[in-house]
């Protein structure tokens, strides 16, 4: 009965109730989605790269070199030449390495021209090597192996062509007409930016541009032959064969005389990316908590400012018998039918928002997110505003529980 | 048994000069139809809210049915309110959102489960089911049509809401009825059959009827006029000079 009566109220307002409840939906909105990017941005970044004991690329910030070599996000400013990187493979302490050639793209998915190895010794997740759903490696050049995404996105299956193009825009002006690629393989997906790759060898990588050059620049006596040694890299990953090494050689590279380098742990450059964020987090979640505040704050204003409006309401209440207790409950009640519906609203206004946009976020910043909302943090954060609301709520409900206790019944003029 | 027994009570608003009313003695006998003649200012308005437990006096004895106030805790008051007194005020009786149904189930409410109060003319809430039969009846004697039930409560013309306000009031079959003004904003024909139905209803349910208003000339239907002025007269916290004996 109670619960009816609080819905008729704020039904009867509820010009006003919808506002409010705007508001309170578009700050859970900003709460819960604020949390929820950040704690899945860290998980997605965290899973993303595992077994690699260093990331080598031309000298820059360690975390320019992490995003753009792992997260493909951005671009080097230069590369690595190829008989650097030749000589450092060949370290006696190093037990594998990938170089990594990015550069171009293909309907706007990003390029890695990489060796088999990649395949072979890439882990992300909990040490969880790629695996392929179907068909092979690239053996041959002018073979690509697909990520999942790319895969299911436009729609390829093995044996089929593409072409691909220099530059990184979804439209490109110079497609590499001359040399369409087959698909050989498609990866199973990976949750990691793996899965918006493609991936062709070294040598067709090297071919495409040398066949470029030779289109565009027929009249140049100077032609390169395919199946050549890329003349440089972007960057390269490198697993040791003792994790002991990896301080020593990390200074080796740091201090390499020949070229300018810069050797990253994974986990460290992790580590300052997510002190750089905690910054930024902080100033958004107190952001967030203040937008709350102050919706709830609203909230209570409006309850209040309707208590003159009401005061005939609840003398009435009083006189068909409800204790002034009952006139609190009905004002908590109220405030907190607007309070729950504006959460589940946010809530489900950021679970929307997820779904809409989870590809968009994968595919610009390889961020892949679980898209269901909810984690002890959040669920924490809607105990709170709950509680919040509750006692925020108080100041208008103890208002019309003195009035209603003092006040007389008499009523009208 | 006496519907309403007052004894010496003495009730002062807080502040130094604020207004006090004092009653020497006030007796209702059950079923009678009692017209509380007062002026506004007459104190009419602190002596309904103290018979019906809202306000509490700072001396003397108050008994509603054989049942003693200053035993009650505040909330026990309230439903004690809730069960057996009704309450008709002279406008704004409904809740002006609510349809005319919820608003007369309002006072049904609140009743509660049966408290330590307890009156030979008690009516239990075990009659649940022939609620909505006493509804349609109440309804019936107060000529309203039951298409109303479903209509906003501001919807309906003053005359209809005060008559609904009645049905609110009666539908606990309250021992008590108590009317503050309730023709006041009415004009003279539905004010004539507004004291016609109250009257009718009255006869067949036997409710006592305290009727307060400050037109004497509808007083013809009750049993006893009781002026305010009389009730009152001996004031003895009451400032010099402002005393206008009768």
């Amino acid at each position: 009965m109670l619960l009816e009566l609080a819905w008729r109220s704020l039904w009867n307002r509820r010009g006003s109730v919808l506002l409010t409840l705007l508001s309170i939906t578009l700050s859970v909105f900003t709460v819960i989605g604020v949390e929820h990017i950040r704690s899945q941005a860290r998980e997605s970044f965290s899973r993303t790269i595992s077994g690699v004991d260093l990331v080598v690329g031309a000298r820059t910030s360690q975390l320019n070199l992490l995003l753009y070599s792992v997260f493909r996000i951005g671009n080097a400013s230069n590369g690595v030449s190829w008989p650097t990187y030749a000589a450092l493979a060949a370290d006696k302490r190093v037990a594998w390495s990938i170089p990594l050639s990015l550069g171009d793209s293909h309907r706007g998915y990003r390029v890695l021209g990489t060796t088999s190895d990649y395949f072979t010794h890439f882990r992300y997740g909990a040490q969880t090597p790629l695996e392929l759903r179907e068909g092979q490696v690239f053996g041959e050049d002018n073979e690509v192996v697909l990520g999942a995404t790319v895969a299911a996105r436009l729609g390829y299956q093995l044996g089929d062509e593409l072409v691909l193009a220099h530059g990184l825009g979804e439209v490109s002006f110079s497609n590499h007409d001359d040399a369409p690629f087959t698909v050989t393989g498609i990866l199973a997906a990976t949750g990691t930016p793996v899965d918006q790759t493609l991936h062709i060898s070294l040598h067709s990588m090297e071919a495409i541009h040398a066949s470029l050059q030779n289109a565009t620049a027929a009249a140049s006596a100077h032609t390169e032959p395919a199946h050549t040694e890329p003349e440089s890299i972007t960057a390269f990953l490198v697993g040791l064969k003792s994790r002991a090494a990896v301080f020593g050689l990390q200074r080796e590279i740091n201090d390499l005389a020949a070229e300018p380098l810069t050797a990253i742990l994974p986990g460290v450059a992790l580590a300052e990316l997510w002190s750089t964020m905690a910054a930024a987090e902080a100033v958004l979640s107190a952001i967030s908590a203040l937008v709350l505040l102050a919706s709830l704050l609203g909230m209570a204003t409006l309850l209040l400012s309707s208590m003159k409006e009401r005061t005939r309401e609840i003398a009435l209440y009083r006189a068909v018998g409800a204790h002034a207790s009952t006139i609190l409950l009905l004002i908590e009640l109220e405030c907190l039918l607007i309070t729950c519906m504006g959460m589940a609203a946010g809530f489900l206004l950021v679970w929307a928002g997820l779904l809409a946009g989870q590809d968009w976020l994968s595919e610009h910043y390889g961020l892949v997110i679980n898209t269901f909302p909810l984690n002890g943090t959040i669920a924490t954060y809607l105990a709170v505003i709950l509680v919040g609301a509750v006692v925020l709520a108080g100041i208008p409900a103890v208002t019309a529980y003195r009035s209603s206790l003092a006040g007389k019944l008499r009523l009208g003029a | 048994m006496l519907a309403i027994a007052i004894h010496d009570l003495l009730f002062k608003w807080p502040g130094a000069d604020a207004f006090s009313l004092a009653v020497p003695e006030l007796q209702i006998a059950c079923g009678e139809k009692v017209f509380l003649l007062g002026a506004s200012g007459s104190g009419k308005s602190t002596l309904l809210n103290l018979i019906a437990g809202v306000l509490t006096p700072q001396q003397g004895s108050i008994r509603i049915l054989d049942t003693d106030f200053s035993q009650l805790s505040a909330r026990q008051k309230d439903r004690f309110r809730a069960r057996h007194i009704g309450l008709v005020f002279q406008q704004f009786n409904l809740i002006p959102y609510l349809d005319v149904e919820t608003n007369i189930r309002l006072a049904s409410s609140f009743v509660g489960s049966p408290g330590p109060v307890s009156t030979s003319t008690s009516t239990s809430k075990s009659d649940a089911n022939a609620a909505p039969q006493r509804m349609r009846a109440l309804l019936e004697g107060l000529q309203l049509d039951p298409a109303l039930l479903k209509r906003r409560a501001d919807s309906l013309s003053v005359g209809q809401q005060q008559r609904v306000a009645i049905a609110r009031a009666m539908i606990n079959q309250p021992a008590l009825l108590i009317a503050d003004e309730p023709t006041s904003a009415l004009d003279t024909d539905a004010r004539d059959s507004f004291m016609q139905l109250l009257l009718g209803l009255q006869a067949n349910s036997g409710t006592t009827i305290v009727f307060v208003s400050h037109d004497r000339s509808l007083a013809s239907g009750f049993d006893r006029v009781v002026d305010m002025r009389q009730l009152v007269a001996c004031q003895p916290l009451q400032p010099l000079g402002t005393t206008h004996a009768a």
